[in-house]
């Protein structure tokens, strides 16, 4: 078990960190108590989703459940090896559920804070920075510094990111919107502020604020 | 932290990604600066960052296309017509917009003294010859505008 793992065992949430060199793992057990759903794998690692009962149907969510996480199935991640609640499988059949689930699964729980991200995800992140800040520094259009590898992977980090990210913000403007808008799905910026890119990061990290960010 | 060091801009970095500048005449002008870019520097605006794409500034009427057409339309609303030449004309405010492939990339302005200047991207605003700026990192002029000052 890895060191996010631990400490993600004396406080489960979601947005897990799993080594991208980790074996697949396979579903062992689930548990679904209340609101919460609770998955664990063969390697012991697991996923909590706290207060998700409350938006499925009550009469019978197993099946649901059992759709959300298949047996036998990886555990849903992204570029990062970040688990991504945005990519676990809902039914087809029922795109209005699928729809509200996704957007749940972004909000529920607490913001991951930076204490709460491994210090090899953190060096990750700053190598990404380094190497979209130099390859885009003299670049004018949003497609060269929206679309750079390093920038994509940044977002492929998924909600870990969003901490690491406001906290860059606050240091020094940037062109960090993009980002937090795919990785979110949120946009606090109001229509006649676009461009001005100091009045762009406030809006994010008083958005950050009001989400209870720490950085 | 290691992303900070690229904020310490200095002349051999820009004449890595500008080699053309190595043989002419040049220099930095403003500080490292991310809230506005070269087409907003061409029209004279430093409080906002310019770009086609959601969510950024972009002159209203003017389609949200990231193409040599929609970067010209802006410059035509604010007077601005074709020319062939980028020769000094002292009655005359001039910008070149460059391609790479082509895709606009950058966008200069003509000073009184001949010389260009350019917000190269998120960083310094310099003075130079237009050709300085040609190469790989954004291409080569596609169009000279100009309008009366």
């Amino acid at each position: 078990m890895n060191e996010l793992m631990k400490q993600y065992k004396a406080k489960p949430k979601y947005g897990l960190g799993y080594s991208s060199l980790e074996k697949p793992q396979n579903r062992r057990e689930q548990y679904i108590q209340g609101n919460t759903v609770m998955v664990t794998y063969d390697d012991g690692s697991f996923i909590k989703i706290e207060k998700i009962g409350s938006l499925l149907p009550k009469s019978d969510p197993v099946p649901l459940y059992e759709s959300l996480f298949p047996k036998n199935q990886k555990i849903p991640k992204n570029n990062a090896g970040i688990f991504n609640p945005l990519e676990l499988r809902v039914p087809e059949s029922n795109p209005e559920l699928s729809a509200s689930l996704q957007a749940a699964c972004t909000i529920i729980g607490s913001p991951i804070q930076e204490s709460e991200i491994s210090d090899s995800l953190k060096e990750e992140f700053e190598a990404l920075v380094y190497r979209w800040k130099k390859d885009t520094q003299f670049s004018s259009t949003m497609i060269d510094i929206a679309m750079h590898p390093a920038y994509q992977q940044i977002i492929g980090m998924g909600p870990c990111a969003i901490v690491l990210i406001l906290k860059k913000l606050s240091s020094e403007l940037d062109h960090w919107f993009w980002a937090l808008n795919a990785i979110t799905r949120e946009d606090p910026v109001p229509e006649e502020s676009h461009g001005n890119i100091k009045a762009m990061a406030q809006a994010w990290l008083d958005w950050g604020k009001s989400k209870g960010y720490e950085y | 932290m290691i992303g900070e060091k690229v904020r310490g801009m200095n002349i051999s970095n820009i004449e890595f990604f500008f080699p053309n500048l190595i043989y002419s005449v040049y220099k930095i002008t403003s500080p490292y600066d991310t809230t506005y870019n070269c087409i907003a520097w061409a029209a004279e605006d430093t409080n906002m960052w310019w770009a086609p794409a959601p969510g950024y500034y972009w002159p209203a009427d003017v389609p949200r296309i990231n193409s040599l057409e929609a970067y010209i339309a802006v410059f035509e609303k604010r007077g601005y017509k074709e020319v062939t030449d980028d020769a000094l004309e002292p009655d005359y405010k001039k910008v070149a917009i460059f391609t790479r492939d082509g895709t606009p990339t950058h966008v200069s302005l003509q000073l009184d003294s001949g010389l260009w200047t350019s917000k190269l991207g998120k960083s310094e605003d310099i003075q130079h010859d237009l050709q300085g700026v040609s190469g790989e990192t954004y291409g080569n002029v596609a169009i000279i505008l100009k309008r009366p000052k």
